[in-house]
């Protein structure tokens, strides 16, 4: 049992989360977790890579004490220290950190992932032709012979094509994180295509997708492709005793201005009548309705929260309501169950498809219908104990199929 | 007025023919002669130029029989001493209106003027309408069509440097005494969805005068198809051409054809295309089948027709079209589009052929006159027959009417409004037992204002008509609407919650009468997209408050689930009227094994096609026969990915839904998968009444039936997979889903009539849906 010093776990958050945090929050957080194991347990489910990576966690602890990352030659030094730690025979992903749901789910999926660049701040559009020159210089010098890009923005291929012109046996795979509809956009539809056109001419050997069926769709195709369902493990030992029964949670993360729309979702709380609203990344509009219809709240917020806070104000709620419209494999359930709280999603991912009771009880087939999503979610915090039973067995299901998904995708 | 002089009549106008060309112009010259010949005075306040108003007086003016009685005036000359006017004004419509207001005051004064008439466009009288009604005499503003309506009909961008003109025409619309519509439909269509101040009390119907141009000798072996108007896509050129090419395909019309004449000079504004991008329209391979002949006067037009087979008016938005009826009356047999227009001008089968605006369909017409030489003769016999109706003076009860409505105007705006209430619903009263319901709605096409319009038992009103329109008291309307519904001897009003200010009315009923019952007519569907979605809910609220403040007494009803469910769980009696379904047009009689698919964009918040494409690309992998595909024209992202992942063998692309509709299999299959709240999208009711049928997303109204599920309604709307599947067991199972679909139909009309039943009685919602 190891006490972390507020520093480490500072830095540790800054560096994977993307945000600095204050000491009294450091210490907050030491506070509530004196374990080392508990620490880890909460980046685990905030990040997952950590917890799974007990030598990846110990370099970002040393890291935390290397104030000079953000200077030229300090990005070198925090690759190296990376790499040094990794299991070269190991497939590693490379991700984005400014995207935040798809470095999430990245560093749930793989045991070893790696941001490049190395910090949210950096767009990846800037990455020019030096960039790409440095990149290639540290992957090859990694040793690491399978990378898997994640996410799939316009100078991975670049960086693809500049590895494997130095050494062409180096593999590389994509997971694809985008859904059907989103192809209907401009810059995802150009980028899709791109990729489609790298896997005909063998820069990439397999697809991950993890919008259950488009799989299917790349097999016809022509394309190796599998479908990578996200998940995190639930300790039903852990769960609460569910005190909080009448707060609603509405944590959207503002990364969509048509795919998850709140409206419905608050308006539904109104007509819960008991029941009291907490939500974050609701929108200026979303804070507007909530006035317009007098929806009681706890808290609101129209901005999103740290995820780390959002992990500490889930448990003290009832439900969380993710009826959103669009969405390939989403994270927020999924947290919100391992945290012991029932959510709501709307008819738009493979989750719950296929249970009979969790589809009935948690799929909301109307996403833009407030009266219905207001009796699911009464009715899902009233029988909360067999909702959470059941989705702690159809979790464990999910649990072997997303292995089994990932070691035929990295076969 | 001369002594003996039946009435003046004053026109203000910029048209006059033959000075100026133009409609307007037609109909002015056409009215002034007849009011002339039936002992009017006419006087007429011509805004032109110097030379054109030289060309008028020392012309024009002296082939008009009776011109004795045509006193004519311009403009400019009666403007000279107006000071202050802002030149150079950001508007000319500004500027126009406030000399025509100036002109129109200083020759009200000269004469004693019964009526001025002005033509809608561009707001010229708005000046002179915004003084008080005692300081000038009637005005009637006739229906040309605003230039907003072109505008909108046309679809060009609505710029908001146009927002002033529009507002203009609005303005003066609803300040007018009286509107002169040229035909029932034009009105009911065009007009008053569009602008419902325009009441039907204040419009009288009032076809526009006319004289044939001159008569023909039919010639039934003439092979030649015309075409007549301006050069451009507001006439249906591009309509007219793209048939033309399309007929052309056929060897046997090819071959009867000597060729197409397009008659008319070149338009460059109201028009989407260019007369060259016009002319592009034609194969180079065909272009020796069609001959422009740029304007012709009448002198010249005459010869051109002995020719003619046929003429053609694809126009997409008239009021009357002088053209169409000038070779109508000549004894051109006609081809003409459905618009509102031409079904108050022509009788189906007898004056005309009529089209449904698509360039297949109108293809279609000119093949089909071209082979019936006797249905062209009887066409032409009848046009000639009818000239002499058109000859018909309706101003003497134009001038009756507004007498009387002006002296009932006297006694004031809200005893008017109390009145003419008052009277609607003594009358309702008389025509029933008693009326059980007063709803106050705006003009409706659809939802449950609309249903309730056809009920015996209950009367619709407009807002107007009780105050909730911008000028009059709300506590006096309210006034008028108790003593409305104690003359019919009712106590339950409904109001469109989408009324500005509707709550607050309602609520003011609530106190004002502790028997009153009000019920929210609220929404077609909860509120979509990511524009306008929070005013849509935030309009909600009030509606809320009043439901938890008057619990026993503040209903609910709307034809969506979603928004009666909202308001059921805050504690209202709600009603969810299921909506009407059109039946299932024929199938047509295609290729059995032929399936073709038209993909339709969304209209809320989701737009993308996509998904739907990408199931089409897949199930066309599975197996699937589909033979083509239509999709959105304006989508060229969707026809690239339909053509990177082979969905179909051919791709289509419609700018107008109901081309995708025309023709091709005999099972034919629309997508509109999206989650929005709607049980019936008007795209996939415009699918079932041509016979296919719609695959929509779980908010649909066939939600409501298991055997529907996953085919007919996709839950999982956005999965591909799902619609793939869905789509190739609909086509399977084509001939049982429609006639499923038939009794389904039935049943939810059973359920509406249900449901309407309940609402009027005010006891309880019933219970729709389920398996």
């Amino acid at each position: 049992m190891i006490r972390l010093d507020r520093s480490a776990v500072g830095e540790a958050v800054r560096l994977f989360e993307g945000h600095a945090i204050s000491a009294a929050e450091a210490d907050e957080l030491c506070a509530r977790h004196p374990s080392r194991e508990d620490f880890l347990v909460e980046l685990w489910l905030r990040r997952g890579a950590l917890a799974r990576c007990p030598e990846l966690a110990a370099v970002v602890e040393r890291a935390g004490k290397n104030r000079s990352l953000a200077s030229g030659g300090a990005e070198q030094t925090f690759y190296e220290s990376v790499f040094a730690s990794l299991d070269r025979h190991e497939p590693t992903a490379l991700y984005v950190p400014r995207w935040h749901g798809v470095a999430t789910a990245t560093r749930c999926l793989f045991r070893q992932a790696v941001p490049i660049p190395p910090s949210p701040d950096r767009r990846p559009d800037d990455i020019g032709d030096a960039g790409i020159a440095a990149y290639t210089e540290i992957l090859l010098t990694s040793g690491v012979r399978h990378f898997i890009i994640s996410g799939g923005d316009a100078f991975h291929l670049a960086l693809i094509r500049s590895v494997l012109q130095r050494d062409a046996g180096i593999r590389f795979d994509l997971v694809w994180h985008a859904n059907y509809l989103q192809l209907g956009e401009e810059a995802p539809w150009r980028l899709f295509r791109q990729w489609l056109q790298a896997a005909e001419r063998g820069l990439i050997t397999r697809v991950g997708v993890v919008k259950a069926g488009l799989d299917e769709f790349l097999h016809h195709l022509k394309i190796d492709a599998v479908a990578l369902p996200n998940f995190i493990p639930v300790d039903p030992e852990r769960y609460n005793r569910g005190k909080v029964a009448d707060v609603v949670g509405i944590w959207l993360s503002g990364s969509s201005s048509y795919r998850k729309l709140p409206h419905a979702m608050i308006a539904a709380v109104k007509a819960m009548r008991t029941f009291c609203l907490k939500g974050s990344g609701l929108g200026a509009e979303g804070l507007a309705l909530v006035t317009a219809l007098d929806v009681p709240f706890l808290q609101v917020f129209e901005d999103v929260i740290p995820h780390e806070r959002l992990l500490r104000a889930i448990p003290n709620t009832a439900i969380s309501l993710y009826v959103t419209i669009s969405e390939c494999s989403p994270m927020l359930p999924i947290e919100s169950f391992s945290l012991g709280v029932p959510c709501l999603i709307g008819p738009s991912s493979d989750l719950f498809r296929d249970h009979q009771l969790l589809r009935e009880m948690l799929v909301v087939d109307q996403p833009y219908n407030p009266g219905m999503i207001a009796d699911m979610a009464v009715a899902a915090v009233a029988r909360r104990g067999d909702v959470l039973a059941a989705y702690s067995r159809y979790n464990k299901e999910v649990e072997v199929q997303a292995r089994d998904a990932l070691v035929r995708f990295l076969a | 007025m001369t002594e003996s002089s039946r009435g003046c009549v004053l026109f203000a106008t910029m048209e006059f023919y033959p000075t100026t060309p133009g409609g307007a112009g037609i109909l002015i010259h056409h009215t002034v002669c007849l009011l002339l010949e039936q002992g009017f005075t006419v006087v007429l306040l011509f805004d032109g130029g110097p030379s054109e108003f030289a060309q008028l007086i020392d012309v024009d003016r002296r082939k008009i029989p009776l011109a004795d009685r045509l006193l004519i005036y311009r403009v400019d000359d009666l403007c000279e001493d107006l000071d202050g006017a802002p030149e150079p004004c950001p508007e000319i419509a500004v500027s126009k209106s406030i000399r025509l207001d100036h002109a129109l005051r200083k020759l009200t004064k000269m004469h004693a003027v019964d009526l001025i008439e002005l033509y809608d466009y561009c707001g010229h009288g708005f000046h002179y309408l915004s003084r008080p009604i005692e300081d000038r005499p009637p005005v009637a503003i006739r229906l040309h069509s605003t230039i907003e309506l072109i505008e909108r009909k046309t679809r060009m961008p609505l710029l908001p440097d146009r927002l002033c003109l529009y507002a203009m025409e609005r303005a003066q619309l609803a300040l007018a005494d009286v509107i002169l519509a040229p035909g029932p439909a034009y009105y009911e269509q065009e007009i008053r969805p569009r602008y419902p101040a325009i009441t039907p009390d204040r419009v009288l119907i009032s076809p526009p005068a006319h004289r044939p141009i001159g008569q023909i000798e039919y010639d039934p072996d003439a092979r030649s198809v015309a075409f007549y108007g301006r050069l451009s896509t507001l006439k249906g050129l591009d309509t007219f051409l793209r048939a033309g090419v399309l007929a052309l395909q056929d060897p046997v019309f090819a071959h009867w054809l000597e060729q197409f004449v397009i008659i008319g000079p070149e338009e460059n504004v109201a028009t989407a295309l260019s007369e060259s991008e016009l002319r592009a329209l034609i194969p180079n391979d065909r272009a020796d089948r069609f001959r422009f002949t740029g304007r012709l006067d009448h002198a010249a037009l005459l010869p051109q027709l002995q020719n003619v087979a046929f003429a053609c008016f694809a126009n997409r938005v008239e009021a009357f079209c002088y053209a169409a009826h000038e070779l109508h009356t000549a004894g051109i047999p006609l081809i003409v589009n459905r618009i509102a227009a031409f079904e108050d001008g022509f009788a189906e089968g007898n004056g005309a052929l009529f089209f449904d605006g698509t360039a297949f369909d109108l293809a279609d017409n000119m093949k089909r006159l071209a082979r019936d030489t006797a249905l062209r003769q009887r066409l032409s016999q009848y046009g000639k027959q009818r000239a002499a109706s058109y000859w018909r003076n309706h101003y003497p009860g134009h001038l009756a009417w507004l007498r009387e409505r002006r002296a009932t105007r006297a006694e004031g705006m809200v005893d008017r409004t109390l009145a003419s209430l008052a009277l609607e619903a003594k009358r309702a009263a008389l025509a029933t037992d008693g009326i059980a319901m007063i709803a106050i709605a705006p003009t409706v096409t659809s939802g449950i204002a609309a249903m309730l319009r056809d009920r015996p038992d209950c009367r619709v009103l407009m807002p107007e008509a009780v105050g909730l329109a911008a000028g009059l008291d709300r506590g006096q309307g309210i006034a008028a609407a108790m003593q409305a519904m104690g003359n019919a001897g009712c106590r339950k009003i409904a109001i469109d919650t989408g009324l500005p200010g509707a709550a607050e009315f309602a609520e003011q009923f609530l106190q004002a009468d502790a028997d009153i019952s009000v019920f929210g007519l609220l929404r077609e569907r909860t509120p979509l997209g990511v524009g306008g979605t929070l005013a849509a809910y935030r309009a909600l609220g009030p509606w809320l408050r009043l439901a938890t403040r008057f619990p026993a007494r503040v209903s609910a009803a709307s034809t969506s689930q979603a928004l009666t469910g909202l308001f059921s769980r805050c504690g209202a009696l709600t009603f969810t009227v299921p909506i009407r379904l059109p039946a299932l047009g024929k199938t047509a009689a295609g290729d059995d094994d032929a399936i073709d698919v038209i993909v339709i964009a969304g209209t809320g918040a989701v737009s993308s096609t996509a998904h739907m494409i990408m199931a089409v690309a897949q199930a066309r992998r599975g197996g699937l026969p589909i033979s083509r595909l239509w999709l959105p024209a304006q989508d060229t992202r969707a026809v690239a990915m339909a053509r990177d992942f082979a969905a179909a063998p051919i791709i289509e692309r419609y700018e107008n839904l109901g081309d995708a509709f025309r023709a091709g299999a005999r099972r034919r299959v629309a997508l509109q998968v999206f989650p929005d709240d709607d049980a019936l999208p008007d795209a996939a009711a415009v699918a079932l009444a041509a016979g296919a049928l719609p695959i929509l997303g779980p908010a649909c109204a066939f939600a409501g039936r298991a055997a529907f599920r996953d085919l007919l309604c996709i839950a999982f709307w956005e999965d591909a997979m799902a619609i793939a599947n869905g789509l190739t067991r609909t086509t399977e199972c084509f001939g049982r889903l429609a006639g499923d679909y038939d009794q389904f139909r039935r049943d939810r009309e059973e359920m509406a009539k249900a449901a309407l039943d309940s609402l009027l009685a005010g006891s309880s919602a019933p219970v729709i849906g389920g398996p």
